[in-house]
């Protein structure tokens, strides 16, 4: 088991390999076919792990070194027949990348591909007065636009999983765990940082299902763990968060009352329905949490931070929390009820054990959970 | 005994016994057969348009105008989708015995048409080799491109072929270049293509070469390769 940190950007149009026709016969068209590359690449996919390749050869070119390298690469490529063989049989093995053949010849070997799922993937455009597939497949006209509606298709969802994967923290409240994936549903803003335990890292994937069109793969790039800042406590906080964590009852100052670890809020005026919470701080998180624009119930956790400096909190807004050292084991929280889930090695997967988390249960040396 | 460059003349070769062969594959991932007793390796089926594709694909290859013009000879039919009246049109056929020349080249320098009694030798060896359950396991765990897999399915389920001859179209397959040495060498074909495909019965051990006709992309003429085993000299170069 690994913690690995992800970050997907790009979400709404994946991997795009940009495929070229270098034949003979289409070489008076090849300034045209080049300039509908770039835009596709300068202005539509963006510079990231994009490929180009030329018909008839499954060699995979950096798509940002394109525009320095396109009269070499065609020197070296050009005269090759207009066959998908090699290069499809290439791409067969890349299932979320989207396929955009740029065109002005009939495909010879196009028959081969019907009902393959690299076509369904794969957009054809034809220069003006040309056609690529003869009808055994859909031809998109000579329009950027039109390329660039196709390519960037609206997304639906993405899903991030796989590899016996659970993920512990990510920075977009689109997303949700369910069902053993992060879901984002369709919203203006897919794009991610993620951490996960996962027992098999190189095997976790993002997929992009989009309307319209195939499913595509979205580059997750390893980054950095995330740092998220500590916020202190006040004296007065720290000391109620002392009593918690080692009676599991506190009293509030000039009160003799002893009241359950399992609150934030006490009710000491009648005349206040909400009560009044005992870590202020931890309040004015919540409400600015709110105050961006979620409609939705607090989801996650507020970890505390104990020690002889003193004490914070920082907000965890996922529903799932790592609990230990040894990456086994993590707390979800599923409404109010947060119970610790264990990889299942002999079934390669992650199993709700049913054992209760208990408010301010110790996680790591020095550090609480807690959940409003 | 034996012919220039120890290869054996035709008169060695009427009652050969297979005791060996070997399948390899050629760069493109078509099968060949080894016959050490030929000194040959053989490919196992006819030049397909899969396999002459791999290199047109080359960017020194022939381009599309031209492979258009054989299509049109021969229209082009998926591997992953045919029926047996279809089988033909798999194959690469209306080529000349001069346009073999480069593809041969690229696929190996020592690749060649075979002459008539290296064909008929051929035929004869493949036919002494029973395609049984070995030869299938050969074949089958040999790595053959898919291409050729599918043709080869396709003619054990169609035909129920008995020895590595009927498996490789040697007869029900095309009229295969071969070359007739003489003073002036000059090309025919020998096979026995099915009748759907070529009305006249042929007995290729017997019957002379089949002389071209006048259209000058004849549709039922294609080819095999063979190359000598031990790097003999190539009898064909200088001729194409």
């Amino acid at each position: 088991m690994e913690e690995v940190w992800y970050s997907l950007e790009n979400v709404g149009i994946g991997r795009v390999a940009v495929v070229l026709d270098v034949a003979r016969s289409s070489s008076d068209h090849w300034p045209d076919l080049a300039r509908m590359a770039r835009y596709l690449i300068d202005e539509v996919v963006g510079p990231s792990d994009h490929g180009v390749y030329f018909l008839g050869s499954a060699e995979r070119l950096p798509a940002d070194r394109f525009a320095t390298s396109q009269h070499a690469w065609h020197g070296q490529h050009q005269g090759r027949a207009r066959l998908l063989g090699p290069t499809f049989e290439a791409l067969q093995a890349d299932p979320g990348c989207t396929v955009v053949v740029l065109g002005a010849g009939p495909l010879l070997d196009l028959a081969d591909w019907v009902g393959e799922p690299v076509l369904k993937r794969t957009v054809f455009v034809a220069r003006p007065g040309c056609t690529l597939t003869g009808g055994l497949a859909p031809e998109l006209p000579w329009s950027a636009p039109d390329v660039q509606r196709v390519v960037q298709a609206p997304v639906e969802k993405v899903t991030v999983g796989g590899g016996g994967a659970l993920p512990v923290w990510w920075d977009n409240a689109a997303y949700a765990y369910q069902d053993g994936h992060l879901i984002g549903r369709q919203t203006d803003r897919l794009d991610l940082r993620v951490g996960l335990l996962a027992q098999w890292p190189e095997q976790v994937r993002a997929v992009a299902w989009h309307t319209g069109r195939e499913p595509s793969e979205p580059t997750l790039v390893r980054c950095a763990p995330v740092d998220r800042p500590w916020e202190e406590l006040t004296a007065e906080e720290a000391a109620i968060l002392r009593q918690c964590v080692t009676t599991g009852h506190f009293r509030l100052p000039g009160s003799s009352e002893e009241l359950p670890a399992d609150r934030l809020r006490v009710h000491r005026d009648p005349g206040s329905v909400l009560g009044t919470l005992i870590y202020p701080a931890v309040g004015r998180a919540l409400v600015a949490w709110r105050a961006d624009g979620r409609d939705v119930p607090y989801p996650g956790f507020v970890a505390f931070r104990l020690d002889e400096q003193g004490a914070a909190f920082r907000l965890h807004e996922c529903c799932t929390h790592r609990l230990d050292e040894s990456l086994d084991a993590v707390a979800v929280r599923r409404s109010r009820q947060v119970t610790i889930w264990r990889w299942l090695a002999t079934a390669g997967r992650w199993q709700d054990t049913g054992v209760a988390v208990a408010p301010y249960h110790r996680y790591a040396p020095g550090q609480y959970l807690f959940w409003p | 005994m034996g012919g220039p460059g120890g290869r054996p003349r035709a008169a060695d070769l009427k009652d050969l016994a297979v005791s060996e062969w070997r399948l390899v594959l050629d760069r493109s991932g078509a099968p060949l057969v080894e016959l050490p007793e030929l000194g040959l390796a053989v490919s196992l089926l006819p030049v397909t348009k899969a396999h002459f594709e791999t290199f047109l694909a080359q960017p020194d290859g022939y381009g599309d105008a031209w492979y258009e013009e054989l299509l049109a000879v021969n229209p082009r039919q998926s591997w992953r989708h045919f029926t047996d009246p279809e089988r033909e049109r798999l194959l690469l056929s209306g080529i000349r015995p001069a346009e073999t020349a480069g593809f041969l080249r690229w696929l190996n320098p020592a690749a060649r048409l075979p002459t008539v009694d290296e064909w008929r030798a051929m035929d004869r060896a493949l036919t002494a080799v029973p395609f049984d359950a070995a030869a299938a396991r050969r074949l089958r765990e040999g790595g053959a491109a898919p291409w050729a897999m599918a043709l080869l399915r396709a003619v054990h389920a169609q035909d129920r072929p008995t020895s590595l001859a009927g498996l490789g179209l040697t007869r029900g397959g095309l009229l295969e270049w071969v070359l007739e040495p003489g003073l002036v060498p000059r090309y025919g074909g020998l096979g026995q293509p099915r009748h759907s495909f070529f009305r006249n019965v042929l007995e290729p051990q017997s019957d002379a070469p089949v002389e071209p006709f006048a259209s000058d992309r004849p549709y039922c003429f294609g080819f095999r390769y063979v190359q000598s085993l031990g790097g003999d000299a190539d009898p064909v170069e200088g001729v194409l």
